[in-house]
């Protein structure tokens, strides 16, 4: 589980993140919404611990900072992790071995699954930018994390590689994991997720649940444009 | 006003303008005016104390050592021909001019005079240069300036050599291999009669016949860093002849690539495109404060894994592996020029003694300080990441560093030991204070890092790095001054107070970085 709680980040004078809460259940996939600079890669960056913060991040109940929560964590940045010097294997390897991980056949299940397998021994910088953000999605989760945040992940994947993560998305979900997904491509979240948190001007401005439950009867992409352009909080 | 002109001239004004806007900036060229106000003043200090200023080293050494300069920077610029070319454009210029009704000729014109303004800004660093050349060879200032010209024109040479053999030779292996031929035979044709003529002279007085050789008028007509010595050195030493000839041959090589490149083929746009979106990506990449990563272009993966490593020490062995496939082994390219460099020197300072050349080396030691793939580690995620105490995985990442550190003292105190005449025990201090003085010197980049990588002005950065450093090492240079003083203690023993100083110190800074790499915010 992930629970962010009045998380404020400044750069300087300027106010990034505003008193920032949401939480995400275990076996749920949440998704962040908003317009650029609305601060939810700065939110993303807050919980994967690379920023410093004023408020309170928990990943399974532990500070986010602390060697559980690391532990738990698989976080997949805007711009594709990959090493130019290793082949697509070993960066698996090594990340299992930094994470302490034995080797129980997930990295080539990965591999296999996103299309890589073939290409488990071209180099880094041999790989187009499609193939890096695959690649950086298989070392996120080749430690079997069980809190998975994605930042901006269909950005550069072909369309198999899409319908792929979807299916990842899914799977992750249903084996208990919480997924947190930031976009700002709504047309690519509509078909699975459970709760989603529009951000404007560093604030969640509004929160949707995916359950008939949900009072709010306008489509996520109605709310999404009453919200920043028509300045409503819900 | 020709666009080309408007464009050149505005370029150049606002460069201006951003320098003085940027107080930054401002303060860094107060500083460096200062620094460079010194170095002309100290060099006049024998003088003005009454001390001989008859140079102490003759003349042909300083023609010989321009040969060896000026060779080096162009052989270094134009062998980028042959792997990704060079080019004089900046990804703007082939987006917005290339594409201009604008004369193929008048573009090639403009790229070559901003390349020339670039290539002397290049030279800058020789000014810092002016005490011990005025104190060895009486090198006055505007001569100086006329040594920084040949630096200028020996990068130009090389860029534009680049540029046609890119040119060329894109097309063809085998023609790129026969360019590769000729670039490296003419000079090494040089060598082996340089070689030659030492081995025929005999064993005796190796050091000044080795730069007679190189001032003589054979190396001077080496391409096209023997030319330029030999305007250079002519102009200095009033051999005009020479210097005639020197920058006749200079002008026409030039005169003859650019025709090459136009006439040959003048639709170069193609040529210089790959390199210029190359150069691109590496401004852009050092925008988002990513190291560009030097990596061979053809890449050798050999033995593929790891091999080891687990939880923070597998940062180690993958460090291993990158170096391995990135052809560096325990030195960089940089570190060994830098190290025959100090080796060189010290047959320049053997009345000056080994802690003179020490202290040079050690100066030395600011720009080439090596804390292996460290920087770049900073711009990825996983050293954050890793569920690893901060404190081990800095070390981990920083572990890779001292079996070169270890080597780089060796292979520049053993030479130099036996060129000073120092006993073994002595050598053996030296290279105790410069691995020393090394993990200072890494311990002040991580408190570098830890400080001030957020602060986004290069200039600004490279101001706090020099305070930083020369801040770290007063308490050592302090104990090693003291220790002389106060125990009357020899050299030997100075450079022990100076490690014993220096080795605490780096551990400790370490220790108070610990957390460096407890979140990327840290790092910038």
């Amino acid at each position: 589980m992930l629970t962010v709680e009045h998380v404020t980040k400044k750069y300087g004078r300027t106010l990034a993140n505003d008193d920032v809460s949401f939480a995400v259940e275990d076996g749920s996939i949440a998704v962040l919404l908003g317009p650029n600079g609305a601060g939810k890669s700065t939110i993303i960056k807050c919980i994967t611990g690379l920023l410093r913060f004023d408020g309170k991040i928990e990943i399974n109940s532990q500070p986010n900072k602390s060697l559980e929560a690391k532990r738990a964590l698989g976080y997949i940045p805007e711009m594709p992790a990959t090493y130019d010097l290793l082949t697509v294997a070993e960066h698996l390897e090594f990340v299992r071995r930094a994470y302490r991980c034995e080797d129980d056949g997930r990295a080539e299940e990965l591999l296999r699954r996103f299309e890589l397998w073939d290409k488990k021994d071209k180099l880094g910088k041999e790989l187009s930018k499609g193939m890096q953000q695959k690649l950086s999605i298989a070392c996120a989760l080749v430690h079997r994390p069980t809190v998975v945040i994605f930042d901006e992940p269909m950005v550069g994947l072909d369309p198999h590689a899409i319908k792929e993560l979807k299916e990842m998305f899914r799977e992750l979900r249903d084996g208990g994991a919480c997924v947190l997904i930031s976009t700002h491509m709504l047309d690519s979240v509509e078909d699975y997720w459970d709760e989603a948190n529009i951000m404007v001007s560093g604030k969640i401005a509004a929160t949707k649940r995916n359950t008939p439950e949900d009072g709010d009867s306008r489509t996520l992409e109605q709310l999404f444009f009453d919200v920043t352009e028509g300045g409503e909080h819900a | 006003m020709t666009a080309l002109r408007y464009l050149f001239l505005m370029r150049l004004k606002n460069r201006f303008l951003q320098m003085v806007r940027k107080p930054a900036t401002f303060i860094f060229m107060l500083f460096l005016a200062a620094m460079l106000a010194l170095t002309v003043v100290s060099a006049f200090i024998p003088e003005m104390e009454g001390e001989s200023v008859y140079p102490e080293v003759p003349m042909y050494y300083l023609t010989g050592g321009l040969v060896v300069v000026y060779s080096a920077v162009f052989l270094l610029v134009a062998a980028k021909g042959l792997s990704g070319g060079a080019s004089i454009f900046t990804l703007s210029d082939v987006n917005l001019i290339f594409t201009s009704p604008l004369l193929q000729r008048s573009v090639l014109f403009y790229g070559l005079v901003q390349q020339l303004g670039a290539s002397l800004l290049l030279g800058f660093f020789l000014l810092f240069q002016f005490s011990w050349l005025h104190q060895m060879f009486g090198i006055s200032f505007p001569q100086l300036l006329l040594i920084i010209v040949g630096y200028a024109a020996a990068t130009f040479c090389g860029q534009l050599a680049a540029m046609a053999m890119y040119s060329l030779t894109v097309d063809s292996e085998r023609a790129r291999k026969g360019a590769e031929f000729v670039l490296y035979a003419v000079p090494s044709v040089f060598a082996v009669y340089l070689l030659v003529s030492l081995a025929a002279g005999g064993l005796a007085d190796p050091l000044p016949r080795l730069m007679a050789g190189l001032s003589g008028p054979v190396l001077r007509c080496m391409p096209v860093g023997g030319w330029l010595a030999a305007f250079v050195g002519g102009l200095i030493n009033g051999e005009w002849a020479a210097a005639a000839l020197g920058l006749g041959a200079t002008l026409l090589s030039c005169a003859a690539v650019v025709f090459v490149l136009v006439k040959k083929d003048p639709d170069y746009y193609e040529d210089v495109l790959q390199t210029a979106e190359a150069g691109y990506s590496a401004i852009l990449a050092a925008k988002e404060g990513q190291l560009a990563e030097s990596v061979p272009k053809n890449v050798k993966v050999g033995r593929t894994g790891l091999g080891g490593g687990w939880g923070a020490s597998a940062f180690y062995y993958k460090h291993v592996l990158e170096n391995r496939r990135s052809r560096v082994f325990l030195l960089s390219a940089q570190q060994l020029i830098f190290a025959a460099v100090t080796v060189a020197m010290a047959f320049f300072m053997r009345d000056a003694g080994p802690a003179a050349v020490f202290g040079f080396s050690t100066y030395m030691q600011v720009f080439t300080v090596a804390l292996g793939r460290f920087n770049r580690e900073l711009a990825k995620p996983y050293v954050y990441l890793v569920p690893e105490p901060p404190f081990q995985k800095l070390l981990q990442c920083l572990r890779e560093a001292l079996p070169g550190t270890v080597t780089e003292a060796v292979l520049i105190f053993v030479p130099v030991g036996a060129i000073m005449g120092a006993s073994p025990l002595e050598t053996a201090v030296l290279i105790l204070a410069r691995v020393a003085a090394s993990a200072l010197m890494i311990a002040a980049n991580v408190l570098m890092e830890r400080l001030f990588s957020g602060v986004i002005s290069k200039v600004l950065s490279t101001l706090l790095y020099f305070v930083l450093v020369v801040a770290a090492f007063v308490p050592p240079v302090a104990a090693a001054v003291l220790t002389s003083m106060l125990a009357s203690f020899d050299m030997a023993g100075a450079l022990l107070a100076f490690s014993a100083v220096c080795v605490p110190e780096a551990a400790l800074i370490g220790f108070l970085c610990r957390d460096t790499l407890q979140y990327a915010e840290l790092n910038g």
